[in-house]
């Protein structure tokens, strides 16, 4: 995978420090350093608590002499992008390179929204490298530390989530060992960015990028695929495979293209030098959202007074991700070669298939404690007021039949919002944000809320994990950055620190009496917490499945089944609930409501809901000897 | 240079993720295979709509390695899956996008209703329709019921996986054999693995065994 190939090159590296919050596509780089973090010789890893935190930490190494690797999603860069504006200005130093692996999310699959964080280089001054697979996410990964170092600046690198999330062949190095430790020499005129200290970095800044821009050509991460045609390509990243492919289906082989690898700052010399020596006509610039390197490549041109025609984003979409057959349909409209009756037979029947799908929303997991939270909260509220939502697993609850989150926003707007509704709304107000959410970005809302006292309810879904992402930890799992075990943060003792009056806790298992808990708060003003706690069923049913595998300990489980003759179909479980395990079939003529045991983890939810006791519960010990 | 194309089509939790990284790992270690592909991951996969592909540029030995002709997009582009693995039937109607009358279809045939169905009542379509509809696109269709052998064998549906990678290696179309894909598996899964390896040739058979009926 992509994220294991930059990890690889970080630890050959020598880095010493690395920290990161978990988002999909860059999560896994984190996870693989966590999980090696202790074979890697003077290596600190950790989770950090949201990405500002990671950056600044990540900063503080990079300054003593410690190559250091910070890596966040597209939109963590949002949160770390306060303090790094600034940490850019201070700089890195000569052997304690700072890399931001920064992952974005073309199609936005897992994320709120795709935004481009290349216009970030703008703001920050800052250098960004974008590979386009596996074994140049590697090299690049090599070629930031040295840039960072040598030209004393934080690199962006910058690898989409198909490069993240795909194979490759990488040829492994040598693994350089990181400095045990550094020390820290104070320097006001580098690191005190107060008022003329900080014009002055500016200025340095920009200087070090303008210098940068003369010298592209030796970190030799730009390269040219020759080709005799006056038209020609300038890509970058995943759209420069998606370019040649497309070429390659209209059986075009003469056109040369640029490849950038570093995407800012560019090399006036290089771009204008590739126009003029392939005497191009027409230029043609392919890559993934805004018109970004055509913004740059157009000042460029204007620069070196060169006129040639230019297509790019009114050819191709600025939204969405690009494939092979987008970038086809463009060129083959530039080229005007028509793409056949086959391609278009293929775009009708699959059209066609596609209208015959049922839509398939993704959903909560059998056993997830949220399904049970957000059931709770319908029967308890009948969907009366106003529900923030947030990020993370629970964001599902947007879904039928609970249908209970009325905005998404970033990490802790749920909360946010929701409270500035309450201080002028009569409606009742709700927020729901999951435990890693709550200490990411939601502590400081929460605190916000207690003290201009909103009237609303929060209800904090702790499930210990940050489930999303693949189940990193959270300081309420239990367990460190690095897997040993440390004292949970009881988020109960935080939020009564806060000055939260109504505190209560409920197991989202015991549905019935969060029902109560939720109901209750409602004839309550002021600000209401529930904490909705019960590990993610993912975690759990892993644990067990693991000791049935390894045939070790002794294991008290329930199984549940529902029993067709006291069953009354009113399909409570089926459809309000809507848990997954839970099947519905025909069986001569009549229909059948039974649990699928094999997806069943076994939370007993679907009891505990049932309204005519047609579902039963079986307890059995089951005692596991190695055999 | 020849291009092979494998996409996969499923549910979040199916395990497509495990199937895709066993397709390329077999590769790893053969300098004539450029290996790429990708797959869902994050918010898209809880029992929602999940895709991976797998893709190899195999070059003859001796052979000039030819980078205008090679694989290098993760996304397989319109009609150009060799082979097209759905592990539920709704699923392998969204993305027949890269199928073409060129294409092996294997449809596992075992139904995961989604919710709209369950909770919205939107009408499951009827295999038969589903198999008609993939006939259109591809004539060459076969259906198995991987979860139902799995469970019967095995007891659970997890080898669900492997018996559609043995179906797989029976359409012939893989770059691979049979005998790497054995040791991919022995090298790379960690339970049950004689389970597996039997689940493979399980798959192995009842393609063929369909092919020929």
């Amino acid at each position: 995978m992509g994220n294991e190939a930059m990890t690889r090159a970080a630890i050959e590296a020598g880095i010493g420090y690395s920290s990161t919050y978990p988002g999909t596509p860059a999560s896994e780089i984190g996870d693989t350093l966590s999980a090696l973090a202790k074979d890697i010789p003077n290596f600190y890893f950790e989770y950090s608590i949201n990405e500002a935190a990671a950056i600044e930490g990540a900063a503080g190494a990079s300054w003593i002499g410690i190559r250091s690797l910070c890596t966040m999603k597209h939109v963590g860069l949002n949160v770390a992008s306060d303090p790094l504006h600034t940490l850019a200005q201070s700089g890195t130093s000569k052997n304690g390179g700072l890399v931001i692996i920064c992952a974005p999310d073309p199609g936005s699959y897992s994320s709120q929204s795709e935004q481009d964080d290349r216009w970030y280089a703008y703001h920050i001054n800052m250098p960004i490298l974008e590979p386009a697979n596996v074994p140049e996410a590697y090299e690049f990964l090599l070629k930031a530390f040295e840039l960072s170092e040598s030209f004393d600046v934080p690199v962006l690198l910058y690898p989409s989530s198909r490069v993240c999330h795909s194979a490759g062949k990488i040829q492994l190095g040598e693994i350089k060992p990181a400095a045990a430790k550094g020390v820290f020499k104070p320097a006001v005129s580098r690191y005190v960015n107060a008022s003329i200290v900080s014009i002055a970095n500016k200025k340095n800044l920009l200087g070090k990028i303008k210098k940068l821009r003369k010298k592209t050509a030796q970190l030799a991460v730009n390269r040219v695929l020759e080709g005799t045609s006056t038209t020609g390509v300038i890509t970058s990243g995943t759209a420069f495979g998606y370019t040649v492919e497309a070429l390659d289906l209209l059986g075009v082989y003469d056109i040369p293209i640029l490849k950038l690898g570093l995407i800012y700052p560019l090399s006036p010399e290089e771009i204008q030098s590739f126009v003029k020596n392939h005497n191009l006509q027409k230029l043609i610039i392919v890559e993934e959202l805004l018109g970004f390197l055509e913004n740059e490549i157009k000042e460029t041109l204007y620069d070196g007074g060169i006129q040639v025609e230019l297509h790019g984003k009114d050819t191709f979409p600025a939204a969405d991700e690009l494939n092979v057959d987008i970038v086809r349909e463009g060129l083959g409209e530039i080229f005007k070669i028509e793409l056949g009756d086959s391609y278009k037979a293929i775009m009708k029947k699959s059209t066609k298939a596609k209208s015959m799908a049922p839509p398939r929303e993704p959903t909560f997991c059998p056993g997830c404690p949220h399904r049970a939270t957000f059931y709770a909260m319908r029967k308890a509220t009948n969907r009366e007021g106003v529900f923030g939502g947030d990020i993370g697993c629970n964001t599902l609850g947007l879904r039928s039949p609970f249908a209970l989150v009325d905005w998404v926003v970033c990490m802790g707007a749920g909360l946010g919002v929701a409270q500035g509704i309450s201080h002028k709304s009569d409606q009742p107000v709700y927020a729901f944000i999951g435990d890693g959410t709550f200490f990411h970005a939601g502590m400081t809302n929460t605190l916000n809320a207690i003290y201009n006292n909103a009237n609303m309810t929060l209800i904090i879904m702790e499930n210990h994990w940050v489930g999303m992402t693949g189940h990193q930890p959270t300081p309420s799992t239990g367990i460190s950055s690095i897997g040993d075990p440390v004292i949970p943060v009881q988020i109960k003792d935080v939020v009564k620190a806060f000055g939260a009056k109504w505190i209560r806790t409920v197991d989202p298992y015991r549905v019935r009496s969060l029902i109560d808990t939720i109901k209750d708060s409602m004839s309550q003003s002021g600000f209401k917490v529930i904490i909705s706690d019960q590990e993610c069923s993912v975690q759990s049913d892993r644990r067990f499945r693991k000791s049935l595998r390894e045939k070790e300990g002794r294991i008290s489980r329930t199984y549940y089944y529902i029993d067709p003759e006291r069953c009354q179909k009113c399909k409570e479980c089926l459809q309000k609930l809507a848990c997954p395990a839970i099947l519905l079939r025909e069986e001569n003529g009549e229909e059948i409501i039974s649990i699928e045991e094999p997806r069943c983890t076994h939370c007993g939810v679907c009891l505990e809901i049932c309204p005519n006791s047609g579902v039963v519960e079986t307890k059995v010990n089951i005692h596991l000897e190695q055999t | 240079m020849k291009k092979v194309n494998v996409m996969l089509v499923g549910v979040g939790g199916q395990g497509s993720i495990t199937m895709g990284e066993l397709l390329k790992q077999v590769v790893m270690e053969n300098s004539n295979i450029v290996v790429t592909g990708t797959e869902t991951r994050g918010a898209a996969q809880r029992e929602g709509t999940v895709n991976s592909t797998i893709r190899y540029a195999v070059n003859e030995p001796g052979e000039e390695f030819d980078e205008r002709r090679s694989v290098h997009s993760q996304l397989i582009p319109a009609g150009e899956a060799d082979i097209y693995i759905a592990l539920e039937p709704v699923e392998a109607l969204r993305s027949l996008n890269v199928v073409s009358e060129k294409t092996s279809i294997i449809l596992n045939s075992y139904a995961i209703r989604p919710m709209s169905c369950v909770v919205d009542g939107v009408a499951y379509p009827e295999l038969e329709k589903i198999v008609n509809m993939l006939k259109e696109c591809s004539p060459d269709v076969i259906a198995i019921n991987g979860n139902e052998m799995s469970r019967e064998a095995f007891g659970d549906f997890q080898k669900m996986n492997i018996i559609l990678i043995g179906a797989a290696l029976a359409t012939g179309k893989l770059p691979i054999t049979y005998e790497e894909m054995e040791k991919t598996i022995r090298d790379n899964i960690k339970y049950d693995v004689e389970d597996n390896i039997k689940a493979l040739k399980m798959g192995y058979d009842a393609y063929l065994q369909a092919k020929s009926s």
